[in-house]
């Protein structure tokens, strides 16, 4: 079925599909039979939206919409970066800490001694009473002895 | 609309980034206007409210799939057609009437290829206090196949043009004008078989 071509410059024309200066034209072409088929098309359209306005005034989807989103992203981070801080601040904190030097209190003292090298180490108990141990070492052999 | 757009965009970017109150602005924007063609084309206040809602949630799911080549509310516009044309089809499983055949059959009842010259004589701020003229406008919707309820509705009720009707439906603007020519004058037949009835009595719902 293929429409009057006529009227399907008026329907562009009512629907504002047609370059300016082709809708002027048409403009001062039109006749009393033009002008009642565009009020015709005109009323409907009135009608349609109109229907459809009022049937959908104060319509608020949002709320329902709110409630099935997807909490919001900013939220779901939070965690993971909090998560993250809390590694690295542990991190730094194995890193940065005081190695403790040796609390070793022994005294040690070297002596040469006839043919050999000896070591006097004193070494402090817990009790505050210390033994003494010496060792040789003998130049014919790299073995130590202790006395 | 151009301004608009525009603005849509950069509430459809912050939304994409997470922010609620942008998506809300979208909603708000656009949520009249997504029910009443949802509503238009389902003719159940609660489905038309389901199916809007619908729309929107897939809309935010799929930010990120927009690419902004088309407009958003074109993108939002198609997103409802389809959820709506889906509901209806699984709704009408069973009942043996297929969608295309009751477009064929619409577009080819045999009437004049010509533009009705006759208005039907309502007073359209006088006729929407009329509830019953509003039934009967809503009744003749639905008795139009969901393609021609759709062109209807995105043109008089939501406003788009031909080529934002062709990419929302996903067909040629000379299919789109063709659809439109037909829709309007089947609404026009129904409504002045109501306002005209034929000798012998109006329609009963007319008649009340």
């Amino acid at each position: 079925m293929r429409m009057n071509p006529k009227d399907e410059k008026l329907i562009r024309l009512h629907d504002d599909e047609l370059e300016p200066a082709e809708a002027e034209e048409l403009a001062t072409q039109l006749t009393a039979v033009d002008r009642d088929k565009l009020h015709a098309l005109d009323e409907l359209r009135q009608l349609l939206r109109g229907t459809l306005r009022v049937e959908s005034e104060g319509v608020d989807l949002w709320a329902g919409i709110q409630e099935r989103l997807p909490r919001p992203a900013t939220r779901r981070l939070w965690a993971p970066v909090v998560a993250a801080m809390l590694c690295a601040a542990a991190l730094l904190i194995v890193l940065l800490r005081p190695i403790p030097a040796p609390t070793s209190h022994c005294v040690i003292e070297s002596l040469e001694v006839a043919g050999a090298m000896a070591t006097v180490l004193d070494i402090p108990d817990d009790r505050g009473d210390s033994t003494t141990v010496i060792w040789m070492d003998h130049e014919e052999s790299d073995e130590w002895e202790s006395l | 609309m151009k301004a608009e757009r525009v603005d849509d965009r950069l509430l459809v970017e912050q939304a994409r980034r997470g922010q609620r109150r942008a998506f809300q602005a979208l909603v708000e924007r656009y949520q009249s206007k997504v029910y009443a063609l949802a509503l238009g084309l389902v003719r159940d206040r609660e489905e038309a409210q389901d199916l809007a809602q619908e729309a929107f949630l897939k809309a935010h799911q799929s930010l990120n799939r927009f690419q902004g080549e088309s407009s958003f509310y074109t993108w939002l516009y198609r997103i409802t057609v389809n959820l709506c044309i889906d509901h209806l089809r699984r709704a009408r499983r069973g009942t043996g009437v297929a969608f295309d055949e009751r477009l064929q059959l619409e577009e080819a009842d045999g009437s004049a290829e010509e533009l009705s010259p006759q208005p039907l004589g309502f007073d359209p701020h006088r006729a929407l206090q009329d509830k019953q003229l509003r039934e009967r406008i809503q009744q003749a919707l639905g008795e139009l196949s969901e393609a021609h309820r759709a062109v209807l509705l995105l043109r008089e009720v939501d406003g788009l043009s031909y080529k934002e009707m062709a990419e929302v439906l996903g067909c040629a603007e000379g299919t789109i004008m063709s659809r439109l020519f037909h829709a309007r004058k089947r609404m026009q037949q129904m409504l002045r078989a109501w306002v005209e009835p034929p000798p012998g009595g109006r329609s009963e719902e007319a008649a009340e």
